[in-house]
């Protein structure tokens, strides 16, 4: 692009609202900002009297016309862009796991294996807590650590079934699972 | 009555019906809309319609170098596009009769 010609404000507005847009998949951005810096050219070399107005909010306007969502209010947040990564990752792994036919087998086999992994987390939730009482016998849980494994097991089967609700956790971990489920389930059908 | 308001609703006819005949670029697009009395109009939100619009398949979009400036982006209308317009264009019609019917002075008795 020849950008020589344009003012620095212009482009310096144009690098603004492009960062006001940065969340975006870099290509719906290009789209949605190609030629932006001819169009502001004109319409402020047109009339003078205009000012330039703050690019954040000519983001947002442009964003909410072409029917994009607004920017997350946690925007500016390194660990939420962090976090907005490793989820999308997570997604479009899923989705590619899917979408292949051995990865995809695999996937249902583990989750075959889904209330051997509860017994797991029982066990090391009752181990972890003899050890904290001071337990310790190696691995190996006795007596009446045998009980408090038993119970770990029922509660940790219980969850795993989603008979037994823990209002305040449930909702976090089960509700990423089924946004995951659902964009795997876009996927398959794209 | 609040006519940016109203207006947020008819942006996709009145783009579509300003590129009907002719391409046009972002800026061009909102000179014609102000032009036609659409003063309020706010440019980053025809250039976002714009967008929409082209994602929607209503139109399609080429790039034109420039010598001496930035490049432009034209925006020209489809046959969907066109489809589009004769359906809104009648809708429009039957709701602006439906309004001026009920707002006429003295309708309601």
């Amino acid at each position: 692009m020849t950008t020589s010609t344009v003012a620095p404000q212009i482009a310096a507005f144009a690098r603004a609202v492009r960062d006001a847009l940065a969340d975006l998949p870099e290509e719906e951005r290009d789209e949605l900002t190609e030629g932006l810096e001819a169009d502001l050219s004109e319409a402020y070399a047109e009339d003078l009297s205009n000012t330039l107005p703050d690019p954040v909010e000519y983001a947002a306007e442009l964003r909410s016309a072409a029917g994009l969502p607004q920017r997350q209010a946690s925007r500016s947040g390194l660990f939420a862009e962090v976090v907005r990564a490793g989820r999308n990752t997570a997604r479009d792994v899923l989705v590619a796991v899917r979408g292949n036919a051995a990865a995809a087998s695999l996937l249902d086999f583990l989750a075959a294996l889904r209330p051997f992994w509860w017994v797991v987390r029982a066990w090391v939730a009752a181990w972890c807590v003899s050890t904290a009482f001071g337990y310790s016998n190696g691995f190996v849980l006795e007596g009446g650590w045998m009980v408090g494994l038993a119970v770990f097991v029922v509660v940790s089967v219980q969850w795993g079934r989603g008979r037994w609700t823990f209002p305040s956790l449930r909702p976090a971990v089960l509700g990423e699972r089924r946004r995951g489920g659902a964009a795997a389930a876009g996927g398959a059908v794209r | 009555m609040d006519a940016t308001q109203l207006l947020k609703g008819v942006l996709d006819v009145a783009v579509l019906a300003v590129v009907e005949d002719d391409d046009g670029y972002g800026y061009d697009v909102v000179r014609r809309l102000r032009a036609a009395g659409l003063e309020e109009v706010g440019d980053a939100s025809v250039y976002g319609t714009l967008r929409r619009l082209y994602s929607a398949g209503a139109l399609t979009s080429y790039v034109v170098p420039s010598e001496e400036g930035p490049h432009r982006k034209y925006y020209g209308i489809t046959a969907q596009g066109r489809s589009m317009l004769e359906v809104q264009r009648k809708v429009w019609a039957e709701f602006a009769t439906t309004m001026n019917r009920l707002l006429a002075e003295g309708s309601a008795a």
